[in-house]
């Protein structure tokens, strides 16, 4: 379990973050989302003890950090590199000895990492000789070749093709039906959309919404309604039932406005025309979050 | 010692070892300084193998010219065994005629040069030489010559035959006995000065070499953003311990390999080095100057992002780092100097003077003492400022720190 109690980070004069709380629990998918400078990376520094925070508190289990709980995660930066002059297979073994694991079964780990993301061909080759996916691939085993409980992953699907993306989020899957926690870190709200049980939104060094996603959902959520017409009689300019239409030829796509219902609006667009095509859609995270940074609600 | 600090140091050891670079440079950075210190001599005394046409104007009137003649010839010979000057000795006709005979001469390009010779030649001792192009070495011929001739006339004046000058004009050898505690030792040049240089120059790649790779090394992971991943597996002190111990073990090989190619190099010239004393002295300064310097460069690496950004501070490392080199030829002539005990008492400097003084037998134990100390005293003061800069700066991107900042850090 990570709980964040009130961390402020200052750089110079930026307010990086600012006073930020939340709670991770064991065995979740945690998205810590946010648009780009919100603050996220400098947030999960803290939580690894890479820099330290001016005010507030990070536990992890409960304690402080030290570095025995450090080799309980893992950790894949943002911003990444790796030794580009050693030997694929030497450098995976220096990191995993770094993160503690005993001599004999380094070994052992590597060879089942490279394998499961096909680069075991290239274990005696020079890292430099390895493409940049690869090289994703590989800062991906770093954080994970040590089995941790927790795993922080800083934009982890950047770079990486359709299928390699497929593969991550499939050990994402795996880690979490083995009750070990994730926080996952992006800035493509899309992509974790349907990955993460719990998010916490934040937007400039602030959280903005956290919690459960379908609680959010249901909470900021609103419905968004497309209708097609076979021929329309006419284009109203008001809408009862309706807010933010937009209307292209025979289409019209707006939200439904608050306290209102469906079946109202259907109602209500059911006299302009026949129509040919009725549809309801959920608000993506996205849009509950441009909603809230832009309202305020 | 923790596992990580090991783990670390093995990885910097291994990883540098197996690079071509390390081979390269450990022969390569010596054969550069050999060259730089023997090549201008070689330029200098290389026999061009050409000959030159000289002429004389002898004012004299005591066949000073012919002498000298006589003298070049005898002494400067090409290899087919013709002499290597061609010299004629202008009489004829007033002063200012020979000499505008010797000037045309000279204009015609049929001499490369002439020489008046003054009437008061042996009072003044001045002789001038008129050249289109200056020769060094042709310079040095005459003024040796010219000397000889001068002196030898002179002394046959007070009725001195040639014999007798011969005999007092001949020279001293110099032989030196080193006193060491395990007897006496005949010292030839070699050993008086070019050994303490090898070794002052080895202990100064040595230090050097692993110091800066030690920063450029720092450099590139806080530019990949590696640190990030170390540093979430280790503590920064674990960090800089291990790389400072794992490339003092590269420099400690680098100066093993040295001294046994030295080893047999000299045993198989049969020369008689005894490296006791001065080995335990050397080993004392590698440490402590190593520690020393690797501290300092360890802390300027965690201060830059970049290699370009580090340039600047490169820079003045460098200046740094050529001063002992400055200092030495200094050293070598005056070891027992006054400066030179000053010098040897400022950190920076301490350990390559002190070993360019005990290879030359100027390094007694109480200074040996005094300076370790000092030095020791400023290698804990460096770690430990150094530690706290590493350890906020290696992950401070962005920005360069001010000075005060890092003065902040240091106070805290």
């Amino acid at each position: 379990m990570i709980e964040l109690k009130g961390v402020t980070k200052r750089f110079d004069k930026v307010l990086a973050v600012d006073g930020l709380s939340f709670t991770v629990p064991d065995g979740i998918i945690f998205g810590l989302l946010g648009p780009n400078g919100a603050g996220k990376t400098t947030t999960i520094r803290m939580i690894m003890d890479i820099i330290k925070p001016d005010e507030g508190e990070i536990l992890i289990n409960g304690t402080g950090a030290s570095r025995d709980l450090y080799w309980k995660v893992g950790y894949l930066p943002e911003e990444r590199g790796l030794y580009q002059k050693v030997r694929l297979g030497e450098m995976l073994s220096y990191f995993a000895a770094l993160k503690g694991i005993p001599k004999k079964e380094i070994k052992k780990k590597v060879d089942y990492w490279l394998e499961r993301f096909e680069l075991d061909n290239y274990i005696g080759r020079k890292v430099e000789e390895l493409s940049k996916g690869n090289q994703q691939k590989v800062q991906f085993i770093i954080s994970i070749i040590h089995d941790p409980d927790i795993l922080i992953l800083d934009e982890p699907f950047s770079g990486l093709d359709p299928l390699n993306q497929v593969l991550v989020k499939d050990i994402i899957k795996e880690r979490v039906d083995l009750g070990k926690t994730i926080v996952l870190s992006t800035h493509q709200m899309e992509q974790v959309e349907r990955l993460c049980d719990e998010i916490c939104l934040i937007n400039k060094g602030k959280s903005v919404l956290k919690g459960n996603l379908s609680d959010i959902k249901n909470e900021y959520g609103f419905d968004l309604l497309t209708v097609e017409y076979e021929g329309m009689e006419e284009e109203p300019e008001v809408f009862q039932t309706l807010e933010s239409v937009e209307i292209t030829g025979r289409k019209i796509r707006g939200r439904l406005k608050n306290g209102r219902k469906i079946r109202d609006a259907l109602e209500e667009l059911n006299r302009l025309g026949v129509i040919k095509y009725f549809r309801v859609e959920e608000p993506s995270l996205e849009q509950i979050f441009i909603d809230v940074v832009k309202g305020g609600v | 010692m923790s596992r990580n600090i090991l783990t670390i140091a093995f990885w910097e050891y291994s990883t540098r070892i197996k690079t071509k670079w390390f081979l390269i440079s450990i022969f390569l950075l010596p054969a550069f300084f050999l060259l730089a210190l023997v090549l201008p001599t070689m330029i200098v005394s290389t026999e061009t193998g050409e000959s030159a046409v000289l002429a004389i104007v002898d004012k004299s009137g005591a066949g000073v010219g012919e002498k000298i003649s006589e003298y070049f010839h005898q002494r400067y010979k090409l290899d087919n065994g013709s002499p290597m000057y061609q010299i004629m000795v202008l009489r004829s006709g007033s002063y200012e005629n020979t000499v505008e005979v010797a000037q045309s001469l000279l204009d015609s390009m049929v001499i490369d040069g002439y020489v008046v010779i003054p009437e008061d030649i042996f009072s003044a001792g001045k002789v001038r030489f008129y050249v289109r192009k200056s020769n060094f070495v042709l310079c040095a011929r005459l003024e040796e010559v010219f000397d000889d001739v001068l002196i030898a006339a002179r002394l046959e004046e007070y009725g001195i035959g040639l014999k007798e000058i011969a005999e007092i004009t001949k020279g001293v050898e110099l032989e030196t006995i080193r006193i060491t505690p395990r007897g006496e030792q005949k010292l030839s040049e070699l050993d008086l000065f070019i050994l303490p240089l090898v070794a002052f120059f080895i202990l100064f790649l040595a230090i050097f070499n692993t110091s800066q790779s030690l920063m450029r090394g720092l450099i590139v992971e806080r530019s990949s953003r590696l640190v990030e991943i170390i540093l979430s597996s280790v503590t920064p002190g674990e960090f800089m311990t291990g790389k400072i111990l794992g490339l003092g073990l590269l420099g400690l090989t680098q100066i093993i390999i040295y001294l046994l190619i030295g080893y047999y190099a000299s045993s198989a010239k049969g020369l008689n080095i005894d490296f006791g004393y001065t080995i335990i002295v050397f080993a004392i300064y590698f440490v402590l100057g190593y520690l020393f310097y690797a501290a300092m460069f360890c802390t300027m690496g965690a201060l830059f992002t970049s290699e370009y950004e580090a340039q600047h501070a490169m820079s003045i490392v460098s200046m740094l780092v050529v001063l002992p080199v400055i200092f030495s030829s200094y050293i070598v002539f005056n070891p027992d100097s006054i400066v030179t005990h000053i010098v040897s008492f400022i950190p920076i400097f301490t350990p390559f003077i002190m070993v360019l003084k005990a290879g030359m037998g100027f390094a007694p134990v109480w200074e040996v003492v005094g300076t370790s100390i000092i030095l020791l005293i400023f290698v804990v003061l460096t770690i430990i400022i150094g530690s706290k800069v590493f350890r906020t700066a290696i992950l401070m991107y962005g920005k360069r720190p001010t000075l005060p900042e890092i003065l902040k850090w240091v106070g805290s």
